[in-house]
């Protein structure tokens, strides 16, 4: 299976001295393309760290990541722009659509600032899986806060990236739109074919994935394949005794 | 409470800076305006009280205060030098014989153009503030001696040969000497010179006349009993005071003129300030909006409703008091570059150090303290109305549009108050304390702020109009751009009345100045029927010898020349600037319609008037006018012609024998001049300069020529104008950059956003660019239709067929092209700021 995004002893300090912390110490982990990854830990763990500095959103202190195989640390600011636009998509917490603009031109976004044309094809899948044809015209203000996220989810799809990088995307939603949203990233996983890297303390949301790695200060110390919600629970009891 | 509030105040140091910087240029020309004319005021009592030393009284002819400005009093006979002399209070008198001069320099120049006026006075050893710096002071009648600064300036030394021109032919001089005043070498800015007695009364045609007794009294009498005794030997309308009062007298005629100046800056100054205000209201709005959790928060744990609000008020309080008094710094800057500006024009003014009084800084901070703290009232009201569950939870205050109904019934009721306000000043007579300049103030002001609240609605619509082509050209980030300009349709209209109001105020002054011009060029078409009009160069010149007139009328080539005089008279007591010429022939000259009367029969005791002056004062032909001048005293002239056109010599016209009876001057003004047609025309203009020549300093126009002196004059009035604007212009500039700012720290989550999805930086400062040239032309335009609707509407109010409406397009797109040049440049720091926001931070940021 190829890889679409690794990291190789990533390492990220912040501060020095006394009042040094290293939210990452030599993380080596990989993500399969077209898979749903998620990356699980507790708060402080290093996980949404790892998560922006795979994504570009941040650099390393040491070691080196890469999307494909680019590597991100060869890149200066504009380039990594130009990567981000074209080959990542982002799903945040929260605060994912711009407000002036409508659905439909918040999910051609990254297309419309590239000048690249949209796919109308891809673009009426991807809006016909995740049920938001009804909403297009709609400012964010006037959706749900489910119906944001989808939007959100639809953006990322939008210009088919390489890879999804979602930072706890039910994590301000309630449980049933949470659920309905996990399973649409799970939907864009097995219908197209999409790599999706998620971060996530929450169990249920992990049990979507097809794999958990577990973060903790800043380490790899753990990982299940095809993960269930339970399986999540035990191990994140086992780690924390 | 007071803590809380200083702490806001310094945790936003760059939202304080650009409010303070707003505070400071508003009031930097109120106070400026106060601190060079008092460093004049003080310029000119300290010469005045110097150019009484050594004397106790003076005597001179009768004049009304209001006339002692413009103009000289009736000469006194000789002969009363001697008498007084001879009292036994008196231990010396000497007689002064004093004019206005055109100085000519060894090459032959005139000197002086538009600088103060050159004064020639006759010299005496005793009882004269002059003393004698270099040389030796005039004793042969062919001696002059020059004041030392002016020597300086004009580059003129002892030994040099100069000329001189009062009434006659040019005399010539040899300077033995350098004067001053006391211990002052610069007499105000005027060139001043001195000649023998003899030599004075020969210049100014005085044979027999003095203008001036300067009296000592004898051992310590006081200058109450010199008075007295003066005046028991002194004919009828003399007027006799002693030193400190003919001080005070002179300085008073200064200080009116002064006060002109001052208001006229100050005018500005208060423009400056208002547009000031629509800044503050606007960052205060902001910062209110911002700090909703924490004021939230504060009435949630128990602050009243009151305490919140005073914690917005005291913060406006402290920024406009700190703001207020680096305006009044900002004050002594602008009060020397005005003194500067005037030097340019006007010649030196003495240098002294700047006049700060206690009253400049008072009103400076009351005014910037009053405007600030008004500004922020509504967003205090703001503040105070935030319910303490906003602590709780995420509220977004929008405005109801049942609000917004309303905000917009009150900008309407606000501005059709303003234009009655405007209406009533124009039309009305106003009671007489309030001048009607106020009430155009203050309806204009009302007018813009009811304009500003207005413009909201508009806002959204004309800026997505803008921005169509934008949208067009740059796709995504051109819709963002236009989006966020009309995100906060109040917001950006409150930014773009700032600019809105300038912009109105200079397209005004365009369009008047630009149909003034048309309006000029048309009167002198219509009206010139000479072929040359001879003139002195500058406002401060004597005027024409009489002898240029006689000497022109004498040429073969010439057919005909008609005398223009002008001079102040008092009608119902206001000083009317009246022409005198020569009645009988001044048809040939200007064109003018007479509708009743005769013009030929004015006379010496006659008086022809222009239909507007005569419906005015409601007299008609036959009727009798009471008047008075400064050298006669009160006269009654009896109106014998009515005109229409008022031509060049405005609305009261004496015959020159009038004149020559009422005034003590006898130059002319203007010289009509007109050719004999058997001549060719260049022949017969070249023996008019001819003439010219021995008389430097005084020049000939052609019709077209002298139109174009008249624009030129126009068009350096506005460029003041302008100047005195840029104040305005550079504050609601400044106001733009601050609500971008504003604006990019609100949007910081989303412009992370943005780039975390892939905008470039590039993009991102293109995005705010945008927002800002949209912003500013939004500004120029609605300036640009405001100040054309109030061009037309005073043009209207006028209500007369003689003035030239002309509509200056070019100079209106080069306003707005100028305004989108300014937005761009307005958003290169906001833009900056913005595409160096980190992304990360800018998503994480709370």
């Amino acid at each position: 299976m190829t890889t679409a995004v690794r990291a190789e002893q990533a390492t990220k300090i912040y501060g020095s001295g006394p009042t040094e912390v290293r939210a990452l110490d030599g993380v080596t982990v990989a993500f399969e393309q077209g898979r749903f990854s998620a990356i699980m830990g507790p708060s402080g763990s290093g996980k949404s760290t790892l998560l922006h500095c795979i994504a570009g959103l941040d650099e390393l202190t040491s070691g080196k990541v890469f999307i494909g195989d680019q590597d991100l640390g060869q890149l200066n600011d504009r380039e990594l722009t130009l990567l981000r636009r074209t080959r990542v998509g982002f799903v945040f917490q929260a605060f994912n659509l711009v407000p002036t603009l409508s659905a439909s031109e918040n999910i051609t976004l990254p297309l419309d600032i590239a000048g690249t044309a949209v796919d109308s094809d891809w673009f009426d899948r991807v809006i016909d899986v995740l049920e938001i044809g009804d909403r297009l015209s709609h400012r964010p203000s006037e959706l749900s806060g489910g119906q944001q996220q989808r939007v959100a989810v639809a953006r990322a799809l939008a210009s088919q990236p390489d890879v999804i990088f979602a930072d706890e995307p039910s994590g301000n939603l309630d449980s049933k739109s949470g659920a309905h949203l996990l399973e649409f990233l799970r939907l864009a996983v097995d219908e197209f074919d999409q790599t999706i890297v998620m971060v996530t303390h929450d169990p249920v949301a992990a049990g979507y994935a097809d794999r958990a790695v577990f973060l903790e200060d800043g380490h790899i110390v753990d990982e299940i394949d095809a993960p269930t919600a339970e399986a999540v629970l035990d191990k994140i009891r086992t780690l924390e005794v | 409470m007071l803590r809380a509030t200083l702490k806001g105040l310094l945790g936003h140091k760059l939202r304080l800076a650009l409010t303070v910087l707003a505070i400071m240029l508003g009031t930097g020309l109120i106070a400026g305006s106060y601190v060079f004319t008092d460093t004049l005021d003080r310029v000119f009592s300290d010469l005045f009280s110097q150019s009484l030393a050594g004397i106790d009284a003076q005597v001179t002819g009768d004049v009304s205060e209001e006339l002692s400005t413009f103009t000289f009093p009736e000469r006194l006979p000789e002969s009363l030098v001697d008498e007084i002399a001879a009292l036994d209070e008196v231990e010396a008198a000497v007689g002064t014989v004093a004019g206005l001069v055109t100085l000519i320099d060894p090459n032959g120049e005139a000197l002086g153009g538009f600088g103060p006026p050159t004064i020639g006075t006759s010299w005496s050893d005793v009882a004269s503030p002059l003393t004698v710096r270099d040389g030796s002071a005039p004793i042969g009648d062919q001696d002059l001696v020059i004041d030392a600064s002016s020597a300086d300036r004009l580059d003129i030394e002892i030994g040099d040969e100069v000329g001189v021109i009062a009434l006659g032919e040019q005399e010539r001089f040899e300077v033995v000497g350098t004067i001053g005043l006391g211990g002052s070498s610069n007499f105000g800015g005027a060139t001043f010179v001195s000649f023998t007695y003899a030599a004075a009364q020969q210049l100014f045609d005085a044979a027999g006349f003095v203008d001036t007794i300067s009296v000592v009294g004898a051992g310590d009498i006081s200058p109450e009993a010199l008075v007295a005794a003066i005046e028991e030997i002194a004919p009828e309308n003399t007027s006799v005071v002693d030193a400190a009062t003919a001080a005070e007298e002179q300085l008073s005629g200064f200080k009116e003129a002064l006060g002109f100046v001052n208001t006229f800056l100050l005018a500005f100054g208060y423009v400056s300030l208002f547009v000031g205000g629509f800044l503050i209201f606007n960052t205060f709005q902001v910062i209110v909006a911002q700090r909703t959790k924490e004021l939230a928060l504060l009435r949630a744990i128990g602050a009243t409703k009151r305490q919140v609000r005073r914690m917005v008020l005291v913060e406006a309080f402290i920024v406009s008091v700190i703001g207020s008094l680096l305006g009044v710094v900002f004050g002594v800057v602008l009060a020397i570059g005005i003194r500067a500006a005037f030097s340019r024009f006007g010649g030196e003014i003495p240098a002294t150090t700047p006049q700060v009084l206690p009253r400049t800084i008072l009103i400076a901070v009351l005014s910037g303290v009053i405007v600030t703290v008004f500004s922020a009232l509504v967003p205090a009201y703001r503040a105070s109305a935030v319910p303490p569950i906003a602590a709780l939870r995420q509220v977004t205050a929008r405005p109801t549009s049942r609000l917004f109904r309303i905000v917009m019934i009150a900008g309407s009721v606000i501005s059709v108050l303003g234009t009655g306000v405007i209406a009533a000043g124009l039309f009305l007579d106003p009671p007489e304390q309030i001048p009607r300049a106020a009430f155009v103030g203050v309806g204009a002001a009302l007018l813009f702020i009811g304009l500003a609240i207005l413009s909201a609605a508009f806002a959204r619509p004309l800026g997505r109009t803008l921005g169509a082509p934008i949208r067009a050209a740059f796709g995504a980030i051109g819709r963002l751009a236009t989006e966020n300009a009309v995100r906060n349709p109040g917001r950006t209209a409150v930014t773009s009345a700032a600019l809105m109001v300038g912009v109105a105020l200079m397209v005004f002054v365009t369009i008047l100045a630009s149909s003034l011009s048309a309006t000029t060029d048309k009167l002198i078409a219509d009206t010139f029927k000479t072929d040359l009009v001879v003139q002195p160069i500058g406002f401060g010149a004597a005027g024409l010898s009489p002898q240029i007139a006689d000497r022109i009328e004498s040429l073969d080539e010439i057919e005909d020349v008609v005398r223009l005089r002008q001079g102040p008279m008092l009608v119902e007591g206001d000083v009317e600037f009246v022409s005198a010429s020569e009645l009988a022939k001044i048809e040939n000259a200007i064109d003018i319609e007479v509708v009743a009367g005769d013009l030929a029969s004015v006379g010496a005791d006659g008086v022809a008037l222009s239909e507007n002056a005569a419906s005015d004062l409601d007299v008609g032909v036959g009727d009798t006018l009471d008047v008075e001048f400064a050298r006669t005293g009160e006269q009654t002239l009896t109106v014998r012609a009515v005109f229409v056109e008022a031509g060049p010599g405005g609305n009261i016209y004496l015959d020159l024998e009038g004149y020559r009876r009422n005034f003590t001057e006898d130059f002319d003004q203007s010289l009509f001049v007109k050719f004999d047609r058997s001549f060719d025309s260049a022949a017969a203009r070249s023996a008019v300069e001819d003439v010219l020549v021995d008389f430097p300093g005084t020049t000939s126009l052609d019709q077209s020529e002298f139109a174009d002196q008249a624009i030129t004059g126009i068009r350096g009035f506005v460029g003041l104008v302008y100047a005195l604007l840029a104040l305005a212009l550079v504050i609601a500039f400044v106001g733009i950059v601050n609500t971008l700012l504003l604006s990019v720290i609100e949007r910081t989550r989303e412009i992370g956003l943005l780039r975390a999805v892939g905008s470039t930086r590039k993009q991102i400062r293109r995005m705010v660019t945008w927002e800002s040239v949209i912003i500013a032309v939004y500004g120029a335009l609605l300036g640009s239709v405001v100040g054309i609707v109030l061009a037309r509407a005073l043009v209207e109010a006028l209500d007369t067929d003689e003035i030239v409406f002309r509509l200056p397009v070019l100079q209106i797109v080069l306003a707005v092209v100028l305004a989108m040049i300014a937005g761009v440049i307005a958003a290169i720091y906001p833009a900056q700021r913005a595409s160096r926001l980190n992304v990360l931070e800018a998503i994480a940021y709370e």
